[in-house]
């Protein structure tokens, strides 16, 4: 809800930034349905991180519930759960839930729809985009959930709210984790970190926000070989701070929400960066 | 929140720090092996996901039983069609985080799990019978590294153990792994024999970086898929050296098929995390005679069905049809080869 809400924060605020020269917004104004969805009565929605529709009007909803778990193997932590996928249809009825137990659902951040109704989800924690076809069978996967949590310790004297990591044991690890590399270099890979968005252009090509760690746009074609990756962290034309959201028109315009640490607010709308109500 | 977020980004610098690279095979002039995957081929139930597919397997029955680390490790089995059957192990201490299964003669079913360091034998009927290993204690685990690096490996405690093989008495060998570099021969009942590697890796013959898979043929022989060594090595039964197979890039997984002619399978896997240029260069599965010969190669890497993600483990009851488990397509894949396109290759 937060995050959504940031995205209609910046966009606001850029439609209303002196370059656009426009300085009054109107006004629009809504209803809102009152319980627009009906949970079963053994199911409850945590933060609603990501919320998107199908072609048939049914809701699709992934949300932060249950009970994330650490878990200890061989001096390796191991995350669990923490997130689940549900779908509803166009009058809020529950129709299912989609990929329980997945080694990925930790922290929910996007669902999105493609034009062919598969249903696509990113997750932060697991640094993972998840293809579900229209049945709920799993059509493709980008990146890789690391395979073991470094867990975080208190943060130091002065500074509040943040959790620090210890340094990683060397050791040889099974298989690279998901997170590998330096962050914010854009790297050519989909090794994603916090990734937040994902979208899709007219060919099928995957375009993933990516995000938190890396601050890149990665594309893919649509079988998700690796074609390209945009940006990198900084203040610099073509860099980003946080990747936060993206969606793309039928010209095949690519959209980024680039929010983030900024001095102030009204700089989260940048030259490069164009952001519209488009999904 | 913010700084939240800031602070999350130090275990994404630090992640990956070890990274095996990539390997380009020696061999040159392997011909193609056609082959078709068969769609759909396993049949899961609403609300049943497999996570990365670790290990793969087939009984005599041709019942496929998949090790899966989904949101916790699970072992389930499918009957020769697909169709799913049932959980086995659901709970158990020795489940921790999947790294190979394998079914021995009599059918029992062998998991191998690297964040318990247990091997686990269950009898067909899906009852534990026997266990290698000791899981780290709840809680002290939690910081001890177990066994303690560089520590003189142990008989009986494994260290993040990949893989199991049999030989035709019934004697044990381990794969382990990738905290201790070696492999370790059991009897049937599970009492130390010997072993060949130790606690360190190393690349000299008889050293291992990371032995990541195992397979024993008819006589008796051991196969270890050295992986970060980018070889395969061979050690008769009381695991003197016979033979080092450097020409099929990055060893990930060894199979050995069944009956009069043995072939020998060996996965030259790409990566985890698909770097620049590594589809080019790996993803490509070896048939092999037992003597190292090349006889021709399949696959290659790729997200589509058909292509491979990171195939971690193959069985290969019928040298035919190859089953791979891949990890970064969380897919099972059976494999139609088309052998008779094959020609023996001269490049060793």
């Amino acid at each position: 809800m937060r995050h959504s809400l940031q995205v209609l924060l910046a966009g606001i605020l850029l439609s209303g930034l002196p370059a656009g020269a426009q300085t009054s917004v109107p006004e629009i104004s809504f209803d809102s349905a009152a319980d627009p969805l009906k949970f079963p009565s053994n199911i409850h929605l945590g933060e609603a991180a990501g919320v998107a529709t199908n072609s048939k009007g049914d809701v699709f909803v992934y949300t932060r519930t249950g009970h994330p778990t650490i878990t200890i193997g061989t001096a390796r932590p191991f995350a669990h759960g923490g997130s689940r996928l549900f779908q509803f249809d166009r009058s809020g009825k529950f129709v299912r839930e989609i990929g329980q137990d997945s080694y990925a659902f930790l922290v929910a951040q996007q669902v999105r729809i493609d034009p062919q109704d598969n249903i696509w989800v990113v997750d932060q924690m697991s640094s993972m985009v998840m293809k579900f076809d229209p049945s709920g069978q799993i059509q493709l996967l980008l990146g890789r959930k690391s395979e073991a949590e470094r867990l975080p310790t208190a943060a130091p004297a002065g500074r509040s709210g943040g959790a620090n990591f210890p340094p990683a044991a060397q050791g040889p690890a099974g298989g690279r984790g998901g997170r590998g590399g330096a962050p914010g270099a854009g790297q050519q890979s989909d090794v994603f970190q916090r990734p937040t968005d994902v979208a899709w252009d007219a060919q099928g090509n995957i375009y993933v926000a990516d995000g938190y760690g890396n601050a890149r746009v990665a594309k893919f074609d649509k079988n998700g070989k690796f074609i390209k990756s945009w940006g990198s962290r900084g203040t610099e034309t073509g860099q980003f701070s946080v990747v936060h959201g993206i969606a793309i028109d039928a010209k095949g315009n690519v959209y980024v929400a680039d929010t983030g640490i900024r001095g102030s607010k009204s700089l989260m709308a940048r030259e490069l960066i164009r952001l519209r109500f488009a999904m | 929140m913010r700084q939240l977020f800031v602070s999350y980004l130090i275990p994404v610098m630090l992640f990956g720090s070890s990274a095996f690279a990539q390997t380009k095979a020696k061999a040159q002039n392997v011909p193609e092996i056609p082959y078709e995957s068969v769609p759909n081929f396993l049949k899961f139930p609403a609300g049943l996901y497999l996570g990365e597919a670790m290990g793969v397997a087939t009984n005599s029955k041709g019942h496929i039983f998949v090790y899966t680390r989904s949101a916790n490790t699970r072992l389930f089995e499918f009957d020769q069609n697909g169709k799913y059957v049932r959980e086995i192990g659901e709970g158990n201490y020795g489940f921790e985080f999947a790294h190979s299964v394998r079914v021995d003669p009599e059918d029992n079913i062998w998991a191998v799990d690297e964040g318990t360091n247990m091997v686990l034998k269950f009898n067909p009927a899906g009852r534990i019978v026997m266990v290698l290993g000791h899981r780290p204690d709840a809680v002290a685990g939690l910081v001890a590294q177990s066994p303690p690096p560089g520590a003189p490996a142990e008989k009986y405690i494994l260290g993040r153990p990949t893989d199991v093989a049999w030989d035709a008495q019934g004697s044990i060998f381990v794969s382990d792994g990738y905290i201790n570099h070696r492999v370790v021969k059991y009897d049937k009942n599970g009492r130390f024999l010997k072993k060949v590697g130790s606690e360190k890796p190393g690349s000299e013959p008889s050293q291992f970086n990371t032995p990541h898979g195992i397979a024993v043929d008819a006589q008796g022989n051991v196969y270890v898929a050295d992986r970060a060594n980018h070889r395969m090595q061979v050690f008769d039964n009381n695991l003197e050296r016979k033979a080092i197979y450097d020409n099929i890039g990055d060893s990930w997984t060894v199979c050995i098929s069944p009956g009069p002619h043995q072939y020998l399978f060996t996965s030259n896997s790409n990566p985890n995390g698909n770097p620049p240029g590594s589809w080019d260069i790996t993803g490509e599965i070896y048939k092999m005679e037992l003597d190292g010969t090349i006889l021709g190669k399949f696959g290659h890497a790729s997200k589509a069905f058909g292509g491979f993600q990171v195939v971690h483990m193959m069985d290969c009851r019928n040298p035919n049809e190859i089953i791979v488990a891949e990890i970064e397509s969380w897919r099972v894949q059976k494999l139609i080869l088309k052998p008779q396109a094959a020609r023996i290759s001269a490049s060793r």
